[in-house]
């Protein structure tokens, strides 16, 4: 009798695993049939796979690239119902391990989230060639444009200047010793340091938690070290009307790790001057040096300069009497455009204003879009070019737009694995 | 396809699931023959063409064998059964070992016969290792031919073990092929069995993984002594919850669909000695070369010299069936050599030592073996092997080692209790034994526990299908167990499968790091 009833008890067991495995197999299957088709992720900030078409063509292709049945794996994952969640879930299950780093990412102190670039990862060859390409270009320009009007400003990331937040035994790369060869090899004057000015502020909000960009105040301070250096007047941060841009961003390492955290804010250091700023030779031309709109989209760092561009053209206009606002119409401002050009051809024939007179060229990374606005008003023109987007040769930008100075900025993971800086030999 | 994957779990299975149990039983070999050659064919369509070919090439010998022994004709049966071993080795040696064979005979003879680079068919030397074997069991004696020739379809490319194994002996599954009984009771067993699998795959192996790609791209000058034994533990945990968890899978699967697998592994990592391992370690393969390798040279029944000649055969094919390259072949001889003086001579005083000595012993030179079956290159799983031993530029321990000490304590810690049969044992108390207790709340504890609902599963099983009922009621000789508990062990079975499936799902939908590692197999 006991027995007899100890096996219905287990068959009833049995029949219950059987039913709940049954249930998750055939619940994910049909809930993915039913759940919305998305075009992008934006968490992941990537577009995601759609359903492949078939053909026999396609299931036979010898290219794993085109294949159906990779195609339709792609779609599968990415299309996975609820997908942001298990990511999400997975990030969890990973924290519970005790992992201090994932996809890329440590987990530091105080809710911060901060790029992890492990000094077995760098490439050295890749390092010495960037390091001697700096140099080279600076020393060549130096000549044609005279001391003092070129400058590298290689900027430390979190990761160092945040380093008591980070986990303990990290193996980061040394960006300290890389700032430190930059300063000697350089030529003399010619490296900015921002380091002591950015350890001095180390406890305010000058790195992003949840993005691997400064914050526009820790662009400050970088300002600081390059007038401080450069010997342009010092403003200080109140002589900006500053304003909150969105306190909803979640940047870029938040995307990689999908779990809820508090959102930085986006602040906005305005030096009320008039600009006008043409994206890659659109001809067509905005005002400001603000994208106010894309504080709407899921990257808030966009709206300083507009996010990554191949090349921005910002033009100083000349501040019309007081009532002047920038809702004046494109043709006056293309009018303006014209004097501008017309005068950046005569540069320094007359006195007075000549520092308004200069033109900046600024080879960059993104580190560059929440700094320039501190300095633009030093300048009459500042071009500002991205080596990822843009193809053309340094020396004929210099001879077209009659640059006066230069300024190479990066961050410093990004100078020493930067791909793109073979460019600075053309 | 991989088990692992978005494209078996919520497209293949269940789509064979609804299709098999909706179909009546006389189709289902059918259904499973396709379904596998489906499954097979996701991953490279060309090859099914291969398959089929095994399939009616072994079916036929099979039919001529028998034909001959019921002729009287025992040498005509021989006959075919060496043809069909021919045939079978010359599309292994064709497809993985030609390649290697002709950069051997460049390397030699400075000739440049140039490579076919051929990609290997995925799971090649499982199914013609089992179709091998079907053969001999017919001539044998030991298995009736098969006369359906989509159930012997369904055998040799049955999707559960066709890529990663267990090798299914003809013999194990003959009787299955032809009459099968799919319930409830075994269902539910291979849905635990499959969920430990997965979990073993998906939460263990492939997190410990990661630890074992990064110390392996180290400088091997560069790499700490502590990093390089870190790397190589993590290793070897990989192989093991990897390759077992796949063997997890393919029995689970199995029993689904009615049948019953042996056994592949049975916690390897605990044995004494080498000998002991290899009995332990991918049972399947070990069974198979010596049922149809080692025994047929004479086994041990013959003299001493002859002995020593067979282990050397079975070790250097074990050896070069794992990957066509010397690193394999290096790695087959070494464990040769190790199990020759067992045999003749160590094995007596491993036996009187402590457990600890031997069981470091062995441990130390399975793990020293595991570099150079990661490790491709000779030279640099010699220089591996070095800074496990010598400390180099980077010393004992450097901060790298600390870093990644750091990171991967706690699932080593869970991968080392999981080797072992503890979780196992404690299940067993825990869950059908002593009284209950309520179940740990830590997430992981609850993965290293997978044994722990295969066992309750396995004792289930015994408990509930007929044909094992002597046996249960041989084991339940303890006290009867009470109601609750079995109530008991029924919801922590069940929490144990929701959670192994919900959290295994969410790493493979964010799988970063899933690789399938028996392609050179």
């Amino acid at each position: 009798m006991e027995e007899q009833n100890q096996n219905s008890e287990n068959r009833i067991g049995n029949r219950v695993i059987v039913a709940v495995f049954l249930l998750l197999v055939f619940g994910l299957t049909i809930a993915g049939f039913f759940s919305p088709v998305r075009a992008r992720s934006e968490s992941e900030n990537r577009n995601l796979a759609q359903k492949p078409v078939f053909s026999w063509e396609a299931l036979f292709t010898k290219d794993e690239q085109k294949r159906f049945t990779v195609l339709y794996e792609d779609y599968l994952s990415d299309q996975f119902v609820a997908r942001d969640a298990w990511i999400g879930l997975k990030t969890r299950a990973e924290r519970l391990l005790g992992k201090t780093d994932i996809n890329g990412v440590y987990f530091a102190e105080d809710g911060y989230l901060i790029t992890k670039t492990d000094a077995s990862a760098v490439d050295k060859e890749r390092e010495e060639k960037n390091i001697a390409r700096l140099v080279e270009f600076v020393e060549k320009y130096q000549e044609s444009l005279g001391d003092g009007h070129v400058h590298a400003m290689i900027v430390p990331t979190a990761a160092y200047v945040l380093a008591e937040k980070m986990p303990p035994f990290t193996s980061e790369y040394n960006q300290g010793a890389l700032l430190d060869r930059l300063g000697e090899e350089l030529p003399q004057g010619s490296f900015i340091d921002a380091r002591e000015e950015l350890l001095a502020h180390a406890k305010e909000y000058i790195y992003y938690r949840t993005d691997h960009h400064q914050t526009a105040l820790g662009a400050y301070y970088d300002y600081r070290a390059w007038a401080k250096a450069t010997g342009h007047v010092l403003r200080e941060l109140s002589d900006y009307e500053m304003s909150v841009g969105s306190e909803e961003f979640y940047g870029t390492l938040y995307s990689k790790i999908n779990l809820p955290m508090r959102a930085d804010t986006v602040t906005i250091y305005d030096d009320g001057k008039l600009y006008r700023v043409e994206y890659d030779m659109s001809g067509k031309p905005r005002t400001g040096l603000f994208a106010k709109e894309r504080l709407e989209e899921k990257d808030k760092y966009m709206v300083y300069l507009d996010g990554n561009h191949a090349m921005v053209d910002i033009v100083q206009q000349a501040q019309k009497d007081g009532a002047q606002t920038d809702t004046t119409g494109q043709a006056q401002l293309v009018d303006a455009q014209k004097d501008a050009a017309g005068q950046a051809q005569h540069d320094g024939a007359q006195g007075g204003v000549a520092e308004q007179r200069r033109t900046l060229l600024v080879i960059k990374d993104s580190y560059a879009h929440t700094f320039v606005p501190f300095l633009a008003q030093d300048y009459e023109r500042v071009i500002m070019i991205d080596f990822r987007y843009s193809k053309m040769p340094v020396s004929m930008i210099v001879q077209q737009y009659g640059v006066t100075d230069i300024l190479v900025m990066y961050n410093a993971t990004n100078f020493v694995e930067d791909e793109n800086l073979y460019q600075l030999e053309r | 396809m991989v088990f692992s994957s978005p494209i078996f779990l919520i497209r293949f299975l269940p789509a064979v699931l609804l299709i098999y149990f909706a179909a009546p039983r006389m189709l289902r070999n059918a259904i499973l023959f396709v379904a596998s050659l489906i499954f097979y064919a996701w991953g490279e369509p060309v090859y099914v063409v291969l398959m089929i070919f095994s399939t009616v090439v072994d079916y036929t010998h099979g039919m001529l064998v028998d034909a001959s022994l019921k002729a009287g004709n025992r040498k005509r049966a021989k006959y075919f059964v060496m043809e069909s071993m021919v045939i079978n080795l010359a599309l292994l040696g064709f497809f993985k070992y030609a390649d290697f064979l002709i950069g051997n005979v460049n390397a030699v003879f400075g000739s440049s016969i140039p490579l076919l680079h051929l990609a290997l068919p995925i799971g090649i030397s499982f199914y013609t290792f089992q179709t091998m074997s079907y053969t001999v069991d017919v001539y044998r004696g030991q298995a009736k031919v098969q006369r359906n020739i989509i159930s012997f379809g369904a055998y040799v490319a049955l999707f559960p073990q066709l890529i990663a194994g267990p090798i299914v002996q003809y013999k194990t599954v003959a009787e299955e092929l032809n009459s099968r009984r799919e319930n409830s009771d075994l269902f539910a067993s291979g849905v635990m069995k499959f969920m430990c699998g997965f979990g073993k795959k998906v939460l263990l192996a492939n997190n410990i993984g990661m630890l074992w790609d990064t110390v392996s791209a180290m400088a091997p000058g560069e790499t700490s002594v502590l990093a390089a034994w870190l790397g190589i533990t993590a290793y070897c945990f990989q192989m093991y919850f990897d390759f077992s968890g796949y063997s997890d899978m393919a029995i689970g699967l199995g029993r689904m669909f009615g049948f019953h697998f042996l056994e592949n592994f049975n916690y390897p990592y605990m044995s004494k000695s080498i000998t002991e391992f290899w009995r332990r370690w991918h049972i399947s393969l070990g069974s198979w070369f010596r049922e149809y390798v080692y025994i047929p040279l004479g086994g041990n029944r013959v003299s001493l010299p002859k002995q020593v000649r067979n282990i050397a055969v079975v070790w250097l094919l074990t050896g070069i069936w794992h990957g066509a390259n010397w690193n394999f072949v290096l790695w087959g001889v070494y464990f040769g050599v190790f199990l020759v003086i067992e045999k003749f001579f160590l094995g007596k005083y491993l036996k009187r030592l402590p457990v600890v000595v031997s069981h470091i012993y062995t441990l130390l030179i399975v793990w020293v073996s595991f570099v150079f079956f990661g490790i491709e290159d000779l030279s640099r799983a010699g220089q591996y092997i070095r800074s496990m031993f010598v400390p180099g530029e980077a010393g004992f321990v450097d901060v790298q080692a600390m870093y990644l000490l750091r990171n991967y304590a706690v699932i080593l810690a869970v991968l080392a209790v999981g080797a072992t049969d503890l979780p196992r044992r404690l299940a067993q108390r825990l869950l059908v034994g002593a009284a209950g207790m309520a179940e740990d709340g830590n997430a992981y504890a609850g993965t290293a526990q997978r044994t722990v609902a295969e066992s309750v599963a396995d004792k289930s099983l015994q408990a509930g299908s007929g044909n094992v009922a002597d046996k249960a009621a041989q084991e339940r000789s303890t006290p009867p167990v009470s109601r609750g508990r079995l109530v008991f062990a029924a919801v922590a079975r069940t929490a144990y499968l929701v959670f192994v499936f919900i959290t295994a799902v969410a790493y493979v939908v964010d799988a970063t790091y899933n690789p399938f590692l028996y392609f050179r197999f």
